[in-house]
């Protein structure tokens, strides 16, 4: 075999390779897809729908639409949800939001004191916090349900089943984003602060004007990973929010899927309805996301 | 914050947070809980002394964020660990102060007379009772309008609801409620909670559907602290040790309450067996699981990172973004649409193994089949994180070092296992622990996906497939009798487990990297 | 009339770790005098102190003890914007998110100056720099030669008492350091203003300073002029920094023979030996038989007899360098290695014996258990 035969033969393997891969990847998502436009509640199983049935949409949109009771009589009852889906991927677009800048706000300012300033315990402080938050969010629930309970008593809007509390809850996971930012910021030499510093700024000033605009790669980052993350959030998201006008994209979908009776349809509509978005999102972030991923984590 | 010259903008945000959060001091040290309304002032004056005194200056860019962590993070900790400490379960709920209250509001019928009684329904959604004595029916009597939740029980005991008589010929107002109704509408359900007192003195309460009668207070408490019974001169007293109140023969009575329990939960952990049993074997399917996963994933994560790192290769770019697909759908939706396709019987996985093979393995069911369901699906979920950092890494790698060995007439397989794999591993050995300590708590899927199941046999709620945080869980949560002591315990064990790792974790990093 | 100058007492800077605990040392006891509109350098190897001390003038790094005054004022406790300097730093340290004429601004408009002040003052000072074309460009589409230009404007639109320059130009390549080198110069003649410039580049101090100040650990080697830093360095170190290539330097003993003292090398086999006459006579007589090094410039060795002073010594070619109208000839003599620098087109062979010719009125000797210059 020639040399050029040879990188032929692995060109083709290669692409094989990756081809059959990227089918058993992709699959799952397009059998979602038809399951949403399947008549009748399957469980994800085939690349095209037999009968198409556009009912899942309308439930999830909240649009109403007539479903045939009896076949036989051809009987039909007008249904619509009570709590229309869709809310509930408002819900977690605006949980999501709001805790992902509340994070950025927060971290971004206790980053600056570790990487810039100099206090004491400063190293230890780091240590514990990168150790602590290695506790499972889940087994905190029983003290997130006592905090939000006694909160609820004072405050109402940050009790147990409102959005507020759950987003409070939310802002605690800073530590993570704490190293990264102060990693980012280490790379930024010093002198620009000191640069301002001699053209008069403050200290203040200094971290608002020149750091932070500097900074902008990494704040892209750190929003979508824990945008990300929040979108995903069940446990804590289940347990704080009661009424299903609250709920999360995550909450309600899972709700479709009772052990008696899963809505294998609603769900898979629901699915396509508000992945796409962050997913089309995702991957036009794809190169911060990527940068930010390989520089937090791989330290050069 | 505040500019030189102009307003005091700093001093005045301050003021605008500092009065409200003292407000809302005042405000809970009124309702009684004297200890959290101090240590809300010790922060409230804390934080207006960083943000108004200059040496506070650091701690002004410090301050919101670890008071965050402070509450959500360690707080938490910090609260396990003392449940871990106590017996805090469904049978042990109560503190003990509310335990003993509902002693001593038990009562129990004394005397012989018995009331017929009515509701009247007033307009204003509230009931007056009215009471005539079956004996002697001029004896009548109506209480004070008063609210009654349908189909609620009562669980704090009130002051009893007072009765006054009425004369002779005296009507009450409202509309008039049969037994009958009062049993069809519910409201019999918050009625049996209710005491009502005679003029006289002499509590009354209901007595099946249709009647009242007069009660006596079960129990009495005496100076030592025991309780008699007025009925049968029995005497109870609390065993803080057992967390409930017990007799002369040692035998529980009434509803427990809360109490320490010094190590007894970690001593359940190592030597129940009903605990014990399904620990180990949980721990060793939780370490066999993030073990499998970090390896599993990265190794199929380097294989497509190398893949597309051949410059030669065409539709690279294209590959990648499809790739990393799984990454980009949020982690919910994904678990339950693989919940989906591998449902057992009508599930694509199954239908397709069936047609093709005429297999259908049994996902669900069995353990073994639902472990490697689980291991598949985490596969799908983590391999693009891991290829994108292999990615990252790779291209670190200078060319000249393959261009070098291609010299010396090396092969691809050559280049990966003496070239690439040595150079890439040891800067990734900290991703692949954070990966592991991540997988280790990875509640998420396990919930999701299978619940934990198939049961354990013999292993009571615990299930095959749980991690131990999915056990912890379910002790603390799910179980009918749930334990949050025992489960805080567990959990104060898995917290030093994986803490351990990311100690270890960040003293490797640390070498590397300054802090 | 002295608003510009500047005067440094006994400063002392010492670092210390996140709980305060003291971890080293940067900057021991100096004291220094810098008049105003002097070009004053401070050079030395890296970790001599020169840019901590640099830094504590422009208020960047906090004074352990001591004092700087500018002008007639002490200003340990002044912040940097209040000292009336300005700064250019070794990576420029242009804010990457804003236009060239808002980096330049940026002083004036956190100052809160006029509009029309800014934009008056940022176009004359652009203008003069060339750069007028650009100010709406962002650094990174400029060339380090212009970057270093913005950054010199950024501090001149501060109009400054006191310019502080920390390794400007060592970001540059070797064509546009000259070039840049020039252009300092003709700014410190047209503003006249004082100017501190932190290199260690023994070779931009010499021809830029108005006098130079060699630092080493923490320390003042020396503060001189130019030409009698290079012709009378007050100790070894200085000697050896300054010039390149460096001053020969040769171990050995101060020894009387004859009536007569010889600088005899200090090696066992067939020792090198130099007659001290002249001036050096008197100096070296304190140290008969007493270790001393014989310090002379590679130039003040030729291959001809210019003057009464020269001393002849036989020696061997070991490597030549001709460079033109000059060549730098490396040679044996005895067992000491030796660096010639020799005029003339004269073209030097391997192994050739040469007679160098020792000028005596040019060499230093040093006091080797102090390292002093013997005077």
């Amino acid at each position: 075999m020639t040399a050029h035969q040879k990188i032929l033969v692995r060109k083709v393997a290669a692409h094989g390779f990756v081809v059959c891969f990227l089918i058993l990847v992709l699959v799952p998502f397009v059998m979602v897809i038809s399951a949403s436009f399947r008549q009748g509640d399957f469980a994800p199983s085939r690349l095209l729908p037999d009968k198409v049935s556009l009912d899942h949409w309308k439930f999830v949109l909240g649009i109403p639409y007539q479903e045939v009771v009896n076949p036989a009589t051809g009987e039909t009852r007008t249904i619509k949800a009570g709590t229309p889906p869709l809310l509930w991927f408002w819900n977690s677009i605006k949980i999501s939001l709001i805790s992902s800048a509340g994070i950025i706000f927060l971290s971004s300012t206790a980053a600056y004191a570790f990487a810039r300033l100099r206090f004491k315990f400063r190293t230890s402080t780091l240590g514990a916090l990168l150790i602590l938050q290695m506790f499972p969010m889940v087994l905190s629930l029983v003290a997130y349900y006592v905090i939000l309970d006694f909160t609820g008593q004072h405050l109402k809007w940050f009790g147990l089943n409102t959005q507020a509390g759950l987003i409070m809850v939310y802002l605690g996971g800073i530590s993570n984003y704490i190293w990264m930012i102060k990693g980012y910021f280490e790379t930024i030499p010093a002198t620009m602060e000191e640069s301002a510093r001699i053209d008069g700024a403050s200290q203040f000033q200094t971290f608002v004007r020149i750091l932070l605009p500097m900074s902008l790669p990494i704040f892209a980052v750190v929003f979508i990973l824990s945008f990300i993350s929040y979108m995903s959030e069940y446990p804590v998201a289940s347990v704080v929010l009661q009424s299903s006008d609250n709920w999360t994209l995550a909450v309600g979908a899972n709700s479709f899927l009772y052990e008696q009776e899963k809505l294998w349809g609603r769900f898979a509509a629901l699915a396509v309805l508000s992945g796409v978005p962050i997913t089309v999102v995702f991957l036009l972030c794809q190169r911060f996301v990527i940068g930010g991923l390989t520089s937090g984590g791989v330290k050069e | 914050m505040s500019f030189n010259g102009g307003l005091p903008i700093r001093q005045i945000l301050v003021a605008l947070v500092v009065i409200p959060a003292l407000y809302l001091v005042f405000n809970i040290y009124q309702t009684g809980s004297v200890l959290v309304a101090l240590a809300m002032l010790v922060v409230t004056c804390l934080g207006a002394l960083i943000y108004l005194w200059d040496w506070g200056y650091t701690y002004r860019y410090l301050f919101p964020g670890l008071l965050g962590f402070a509450l959500f993070v360690i707080f938490p900790i910090v609260y396990m660990v003392f449940l871990s400490f106590t017996r805090y379960s469904s049978q042990n709920l109560l503190y003990f102060n509310r335990s003993l209250a509902l002693f001593l509001q038990e009562t129990y019928p004394v005397g012989n007379a018995t009331y017929t009684y009515k509701l009247y329904a007033q307009d204003d959604g509230t009931y007056i009772l009215y009471l005539q004595d079956d004996k002697d029916p001029t004896k009548r009597f109506a209480s004070e309008p008063f609210e009654l939740k349908a189909g609620e029980q009562v669980k704090e005991q009130q002051e009893p609801g007072k009765l006054s008589a009425l004369a002779p010929g005296e009507q009450v107002k409202g509309r008039p409620m049969e037994v009958a109704q009062v049993t069809r509408e519910k409201l019999f359900i918050p009625m049996r909670g209710r005491q009502f007192a005679l003029p006289d003195g002499t509590l009354v309460g209901m007595e099946g559907l249709q009647k009242f009668a007069s009660r006596g207070r079960l129990w009495t408490l005496n100076k030592d602290g025991s309780l008699s019974n007025t009925k049968d001169q029995t005497v109870i007293r609390p065993d803080f040790k057992q967390g409930y109140f017990v007799n002369d023969k040692g035998e529980k009575v009434g509803v427990g309450f809360r109490t320490f329990s010094g190590f007894d939960n970690y001593v359940r952990i190592l030597t129940d067996p009903r605990i014990q049993g399904p620990f180990f074997k949980i721990f060793l399917w939780t370490v066999a699981f993030s073990g499998l996963s970090v390896l599993l994933t990265f190794s199929v994560g380097m294989l497509l990172a190398v893949i597309l790192e051949w410059k030669e290769l065409h539709f690279r770019r294209a590959y990648r973004t499809l790739l990393i697909l799984p990454y980009a759908v949020p982690a919910v939706l994904s678990i339950l649409i693989f919940k989906g396709l591998f449902n057992q019987q009508f599930g694509a996985v199954n239908e397709f193994l069936r047609s093709i093979f005429g297999v259908a393995p049994e996902w669900e069911t069995n353990p073994w089949g639902a472990r490697v369901m689980i291991l598949l699906v985490n596969l799908w979920l983590g391999y693009p994180y891991m290829m994108l950092i292999c990615t990252g890494m790779l291209q670190s790698i200078p060319s000249t070092l393959y261009e070098a060995s291609a010299i010396d007439g090396s092969n691809p397989l050559v280049d990966f296992f003496e070239l690439t794999l040595p150079l890439v591993l040891p800067p990734l050995v900290p991703i692949l622990i954070s990966s592991f300590a991540f997988n280790f708590n990875n509640f998420n899927l396990i919930y999701l996906l299978t619940a934990g199941g198939p049961k354990m046999v013999g292993g009571g709620i615990a299930g095959e497939t749980d991690l131990l945080v999915n056990y912890t869980f379910n002790i603390a949560f799910r179980d009918s009798g749930t334990n949050y002591g025992l489960a805080s315990a567990i959990a104060t064990v898995l917290f030093i487990i994986v803490g351990l790792l990311a100690w270890i974790n960040l003293k490797m990093t640390g070498r590397n990297v300054k802090i | 009339m002295s608003e510009g100058s500047v005067e440094i007492k006994d400063l002392v800077k010492t670092y210390t770790d996140d709980r305060g605990r003291p971890t080293f040392t940067a900057v021991k006891n100096i004291s220094l005098h810098i008049e105003d509109g002097e070009f004053m350098v401070l050079v030395g190897p890296s970790g001599c102190g020169k840019s901590t001390t640099l830094r504590m003038v422009a208020g960047l790094e906090k004074i352990t003890s001591g004092t700087i005054s500018i002008g007639e004022r002490v200003v340990n406790e002044l912040e940097p914007k209040d000292r009336g300097i300005a700064m250019v730093f070794q990576n420029y340290a242009l804010y990457p998110h804003m236009t060239i004429f808002n980096n330049m601004a940026f002083g004036l408009q956190l100052a809160k100056k006029k509009k029309d002040f800014i934009s008056d003052t940022v176009g004359r000072t652009s203008k003069a720099l060339g750069l007028d074309h650009m100010l709406e460009r962002k650094p990174h589409a400029l060339s380090g030669g212009q970057r270093q230009r913005v950054a010199l404007g950024r501090a001149i639109v501060r109009s400054p008492k006191v310019f502080l320059f920390d390794e400007p130009l060592s970001n540059l390549d070797a064509k546009m350091r000259v070039q840049m080198r020039s252009e300092i110069s003709k700014l410190h003649a047209q503003l006249g203003n004082t100017m501190i410039y932190v290199t260690h580049d023994q070779v931009e101090a010499m021809t830029m300073g108005d006098r130079i100040c060699v630092m080493r650990d923490g320390l003042i080697m020396q503060v001189a002029d130019p030409l009698n830093l290079y012709r009378q360095p007050d100790n070894l170190f200085v000697a050896g920094f300054i010039g390149s290539p460096p001053m020969n330097l040769l171990k050995g003993k101060v020894q009387r023979r004859d009536g007569s003292l010889f600088f005899t090398e200090a090696t066992e086999k067939n020792p090198l030996n130099i007659p001290l006459k002249g001036k050096l006579e008197p100096l070296a007589s304190k140290y008969i038989d007493k270790d001393i090094i014989f310090g002379i410039r590679p130039e003040h060795l030729s291959d001809e007899v210019k003057d009464p002073a020269h001393v002849p010594v036989t020696s061997t070619v070991e490597i030549a360098e001709p460079m033109g109208s000059e060549s730098l000839v490396y040679l044996k003599a005895g067992t000491a290695n030796l660096i010639a620098r020799i005029h003339g087109e004269h073209l030097f062979h391997l192994g050739e014996q040469v007679t160098v010719q020792f000028n005596l009125d040019k060499v230093s000797l040093f006091d080797a258990a102090t390292e002093n210059v013997i005077r």
